[in-house]
């Protein structure tokens, strides 16, 4: 009868697994309901494999535990089902609707955390200060937010806030390539974040461009320059244009910009 | 193995082990090898090699994103290039391996890791039953 595995990996889901073609015992299953209830989990994976042989008996039962599972613990079930014969059964249970399936556990557990627990995707990039290098971290930042549905002017308007910011990083931090850049991007439903970091000494910085960077950057995006034909001192401001959330960060160990978008 | 010298370039990549990434990082370790002017046949051979270490990885690693992630570190010297994807936790394949669903057309004796032997330096790849645990590999020269 059913094994069920609680691994301490994933905290959250349980697993209901069915060894292949094997006989209903109610019992065991009830067993396997009670535990994951007593605990309580909040997502049960039904795996049935390959199994082409699903027991009317046991269908029945995971549908009842799925009722009070949802309606009394708020938990969730999904099953993993890879026999079409054995699938098109437990649907024709369901009435064809309520019924998650997925080909492996892989998927199932994906869906859990992304779909059910809305967890963020995260992209972590670091290079030494270069300002060459520039142009390939705000490709690869770019890429990594079209992946996740930014496209158009929010698109433009953040390849516009990583380039200004890695290129302050580095043209007000240092040019040394020994040191490093640092941007680390988050995305999910609602907002995109941007930090920038340049791990450099703003001690070191104002001793080298004799002005002190978290001040000044403040400066600049607050009220940035207006003079016709300077080309310098608007990328900051553009940057506070184009985010809903923006934060200067420095302290002996470098500088932060941290930026966050709605989407 | 050739080593890299103390004055390379250090870089670092980390994003969920999904398949869907494998382009980006592919295309940002090439971006930063053409800004260091290597030749476009040694860009050519890398994407190549990239690719498939990392599609592989992601394919046995698929999983929530949260809590696996490709980690790559790679340094540009003088001389050459290397690469590493740093250890899957062995637990984690452990678990996989238990659930039954380890992808066998992608096992040790795959095509690709033939193909990153014979266009690295220095390749070393481990393995937990039969799924790539950690990757470390080496190019020496800017031509080849």
């Amino acid at each position: 009868m059913p094994n069920l595995i609680l691994s301490e990996e994933f905290r959250e889901i349980a697993f209901l697994r069915f060894e292949e073609n094997e006989r209903f015992d109610s019992d065991k299953l009830n067993d396997c309901f009670d535990k994951i209830k007593k605990d309580p989990w909040k997502f049960v994976i039904a795996d049935f494999g390959l199994s082409s042989e699903v027991s009317d008996e046991t269908i029945k039962e995971i549908i009842e535990f799925s009722r009070v599972f949802s309606a009394k613990y708020f938990g969730k079930l999904c099953f993993v089902v890879r026999n079409e014969e054995a699938l098109k059964k437990i649907n024709f249970a369901y009435n064809d609707g309520f019924l998650k399936n997925f080909r492996n556990t892989h998927d199932a557990i994906n869906y859990f955390y992304w779909d059910s627990c809305k967890e963020r995707e995260v992209l972590r990039v670091k290079m030494p200060s270069n300002i060459g290098l520039v142009p390939s971290m705000r490709t690869c930042v770019n890429d990594f937010f079209a992946l996740n549905g930014i496209e158009g002017k929010a698109a433009f308007q953040i390849e516009m806030i990583i380039d200004e910011l890695c290129n302050n990083a580095i043209e007000h931090g240092t040019q040394d390539e020994r040191k490093t850049v640092e941007v680390l991007c988050s995305i999910n439903e609602e907002q995109v974040e941007i930090n920038v970091y340049n791990g450099y000494s703003p001690r070191a910085a104002k001793k080298r461009s004799g002005h002190e960077t978290g001040k000044n950057m403040e400066k600049w995006a607050e009220l940035p320059n207006r003079t016709e034909n300077d080309f310098r001192g608007r990328g900051l401001g553009l940057v506070k244009t184009f985010s809903d959330n923006f934060e200067i960060n420095s302290s002996s160990d470098g500088t932060w910009v941290h930026v966050i978008k709605k989407r | 193995m050739f080593s890299m010298a103390k004055n390379s370039k250090r870089f670092s990549v980390v994003i969920p082990a999904l398949e869907k990434y494998i382009p980006l990082v592919r295309k940002y370790i090439v971006d930063v090898l053409m800004a260091y002017e290597f030749s476009g046949d040694f860009l050519y051979q890398m994407e190549i090699m990239i690719d498939e270490l990392c599609i592989k990885i992601a394919k046995e690693m698929k999983r929530r994103p949260s809590m696996v992630w490709l980690d790559i570190k790679f340094e540009v010297g003088k001389n050459g290039f290397s690469f590493d994807i740093l250890e899957q936790r062995e637990e984690l394949v452990e678990f996989f391996s238990e659930q039954g669903e380890v992808l066998e057309e992608h096992g040790i004796d795959s095509p690709e890791i033939g193909l990153i032997e014979r266009y690295s330096d220095g390749a070393r790849l481990d393995f937990i039953k039969g799924k790539i645990s950690k990757v470390k590999m080496t190019r020496v020269g800017k031509d080849d």
